[in-house]
């Protein structure tokens, strides 16, 4: 009893300690973070190396994400962030980070490829939506393959409304609100672009305004189209809500005056 | 007597003099720097518009006197090489430690070399004590909450500059000219005015035989006036859902319509735009698009334009060389019962968004950082910024601060609505723009028509805007590269924990909406490019 005691007591002690030392080897990487965070490609290449922590999952799923964007951009840099992303994926299946390296191969080949691969990118994306659901980098990889079929070339106008509908429920399967948000956002976008209907508009513009943009220009867009929609629609009263959010909040914004005339003219109206 | 030996003395002497000047100029210096009791900070800008260095000067030496041990100094470079002298100074190492943003500093040189202050701004700025500003935090002092375009960066999400100023455009005028042709008469407040003022000051100057125009144009000032006359044409386009139904201007969307066809200029509104700008374009002098601002200011000044268009960044300079008085009115535009461009004008035009000036940015890794932004917090501070609005004449970046009678003209006219298109295109791209001021002398002058510009313009700009679109759609590439960077490395710190893990995540979810906004309008730009090779 004693013995098995001992045993686990050990074995806890030893995993809390290969623990503390990953978290110390992150947090080597502490100065990369900072710095690519800052966008400063050679600046965090440099800190990676200088960390020690260049061949944890972290330090290396870093490292392919700079290779990728390396300028000038060759063929054999991209090969080899490939290589990095692919190998990464298989050894850290069902993490976070393994989730991301499969999204950053689909990446490379819809943005940084010489010659982009959208089928192949799809599939990446469509993988890394699979196998991260209600991860980060799953809703990640779900939003941008929405936002991409949502303005396939080949769906007719008029096939657009049942297409933007359908897509419109993957919302639903985002579960960190902010990145739900910012798919409500990339369909209103298209949706406005290619001609979806208000009705089909509004739920998206009050989803967004529930979670609440972070920055105050998308802020302040969303409240004046919801605005114009709900009015549009016929719904006037309703549209005071949004105008007035907005009269609060951006007092020197230059549209102000044309909200504060509008909102005057609604009560006018409805005072009739 | 021999001359040339005599001569030969007075050159050696002379040479003799200014070297011993310099050396002892050089010697006191080096003496003063390394002096263990004075803490040198330098600050380096491109504003040699008369009255900036004085005020910069006034408000160091009321530091100086708040803090005996420090000395101040300003480093004044010409507009021209700014650019190259400030790169080669960040990468050099010898940089001051306050350096003007703007001319030269992109993204990339704001990361690389520049300090973020944004965690420093919550904090109300000590100077402030015993002020209208006290206890205020330092951001929520400036005009814009440090909110603005300029102020903030949103792609690297964070704050880096102290803004100094913001400006306005206006007409400046010659006061004494003005009394002598029109005695008291008030200056012009419609459309209508201004362009019977014009008239009346050609008339006037022809019967006299006076060497006169109206209005002194340039390749710099015209296009300030030209910008406003047309976006008064286009205002409606952007009222009237043009931006996505959000009443900004959408760059993408403006750009894809002018590449399908459904808008261009020879669409009505921007016909419209291009008949007013010529409409008032007559008032310059032949070729005046191949004038500079310096041309610009110099005939001015000698009396021989009654008016010039420009910002209030100018103002010090007028107020100093011109030898009369200079005062500015906001250039009128035409209102919506206007018989001939009233029809798509929907009213005045707001500058209630009338940005601040990016300002001063602290460098660094340089010695006594934390000196330099003392200053900027004393020079933005209340005191600070009466002192140096009232020797520049510049309006003040601080709210709180007495507006001096010489600043009136200049104060951002908060009644209107948003302005219309640019009639230039910048934001479309370098192409774009480039074409337009290659046709523009087909617009203007006696030769100029509407029918003219427009018929030559058509091809060239079909090809510039797909150009650019092109472009725009390589650079969004690029840019979706550092955000995949920036989205990585913020996840990751994020996900690390520790005290910078929550500031991390704000950030994180900050870029991810410009990343989704930016993906959307990529793949928007890539079918818009099919649909056109696909024509």
């Amino acid at each position: 009893m004693q013995i098995a005691a001992t045993t686990v007591g050990m074995i806890a002690a030893a995993a809390f300690s290969a623990a503390s030392m990953y978290a110390e080897t992150v947090r080597g990487l502490g100065e990369a973070f900072e710095l690519g965070a800052s966008g400063l490609v050679r600046e965090t290449e440099i800190a990676i190396e200088q960390s020690g922590a260049e061949e944890s999952p972290e330090g290396r799923l870093l490292s392919a994400v700079l290779l990728i964007q390396r300028q000038p951009r060759t063929q054999s840099n991209l090969n080899r962030a490939d290589a990095i992303l692919e190998r990464l994926s298989a050894e850290t299946v069902g993490t976070e980070i393994g989730v991301a390296a499969v999204y950053f191969r689909g990446r490379l080949r819809h943005v940084h490829a010489i010659t982009p691969d959208m089928e192949a990118a799809m599939a990446f994306y469509r993988d890394a939506a699979r196998l991260g659901q209600g991860g980060f980098w799953g809703d990640m990889a779900l939003s941008l393959l929405t936002a991409v079929e949502i303005q396939d070339l080949s769906i007719s106008r008029e096939a657009f409304a049942g297409r933007f509908e359908e897509l419109g429920k993957r919302t639903g399967q985002i579960s960190d609100p902010q990145l739900r948000k910012n798919l409500h956002m990339s369909l209103v976008l298209s949706g406005m672009r290619y001609g979806a209907s208000d009705e089909a508009l509004l739920p998206h513009l009050e989803a967004i305004l529930e979670i609440g943009p972070v920055r105050r220009a998308n802020e302040s867009d969303t409240l004046i189209r919801t605005g114009q929609i709900l009015e549009s629609l016929g719904r006037f009263e309703d549209s005071l809500v949004p105008y007035q959010r907005f009269l609060e909040r951006f007092p020197r914004d230059n549209r102000f005056n044309v909200i504060r005339a509008r909102v005057t003219e609604i009560k006018g109206g409805l005072s009739q | 007597v021999n001359w040339e030996r005599i001569s030969n003395y007075i050159g050696f002497s002379l040479l003799a003099l200014c070297f011993g000047i310099a050396l002892v100029r050089v010697v006191t210096r080096t003496q003063a720097e390394i002096d263990p009791n004075t803490t040198i900070i330098r600050f380096a800008h491109w504003q040699l518009e008369p009255g900036f260095r004085e005020a910069m000067d006034e408000v160091s030496r009321a530091y100086m006197r708040k803090h005996p041990n420090v000395r101040v100094e300003q480093l004044a470079v010409p507009e021209r090489i700014y650019p190259t002298w400030l790169r080669t100074q960040l990468v050099g190492g010898n940089a001051p430690q306050i350096i003007a943003i703007g001319s030269g500093v992109n993204d990339e040189i704001l990361a690389r070399f520049f300090m973020p202050i944004t965690d420093l701004v919550d904090d109300p700025n000590p100077y402030n004590e015993g002020s209208v500003l006290e206890g205020i935090p330092w951001r929520d002092t400036f005009l814009d909450g440090l909110a603005g375009p300029n102020t903030y960066n949103s792609t690297l999400m964070e704050n880096y500059g102290v803004p100094t100023s913001l400006f306005t455009i206006r007409v400046f005028y010659n006061v004494e000219l003005w009394r002598e042709i029109f005695g008291d008469r008030p200056v012009p407040r419609t459309y209508e005015e201004f362009v019977q003022v014009s008239e009346e000051t050609e008339r006037w100057a022809r019967q006299r035989n006076r060497s006169l125009v109206p209005i002194y144009g340039s390749r710099y000032n015209s296009p300030l006036l030209m910008e406003r006359l047309f976006g008064s044409q286009t205002q409606s386009l952007v009222l009237q859902g043009f931006g996505l139904r959000s009443m900004r201007l959408s760059t993408f969307d403006i750009h894809a319509k002018m590449l399908r066809g459904e808008l261009g200029f020879h669409t009505s509104e921007f016909a419209s735009g291009l008949e007013i700008m010529r409409d008032v374009t007559r008032f310059m002098q032949d070729g005046f698009l191949q004038q500079g601002r310096e041309e610009a200011t110099l005939y001015f000044v000698q009396q021989r334009a009654l008016m010039v268009v420009t910002g209030g960044w100018d103002a010090g300079s007028f107020r100093i060389q011109a030898p009369f008085e200079v005062r500015a009115f906001p250039l009128p535009l035409p209102s919506r019962q206007h018989e001939r461009f009233g029809r798509y004008v929907r009213g005045p035009q707001t500058e209630l968004d009338a940005g601040l000036t990016a300002g001063w940015g602290l460098v660094r890794g340089v010695q006594h950082s934390e000196v330099a932004l003392d200053f900027l917090r004393f020079f933005s501070s209340h005191e600070g910024s009466s002192i140096f609005s009232r020797v520049s004449g510049w309006l003040p970046a601080i709210s709180g601060i007495e507006i001096q009678p010489v600043q009136k003209d200049f104060v951002p006219n908060e009644d209107g609505y948003p302005g219309g298109i640019n009639p230039f295109l910048p934001v479309l791209g370098g192409n774009s723009r480039r074409v337009v001021e290659e046709h523009l002398h087909r617009l203007v002058g006696p030769a100029g028509s509407v029918e003219r510009f427009i018929s030559s313009i058509e091809s060239d700009l079909a090809r510039a805007l797909v150009q650019d679109m092109r472009l725009r759609e390589i650079n969004s590439a690029r840019q979706a590269g550092r955000l995949d960077l920036q989205v990585t490395a913020l996840f990751l710190q994020r996900a690390a924990g520790g005290p910078k893990s929550a500031a991390a995540g704000r950030k994180l979810y900050e870029a991810l909406e410009g990343y989704m906004s930016a993906e959307t309008d990529r793949t928007a730009m890539a079918r818009v490019l099919q649909e056109i090779s696909a024509r």
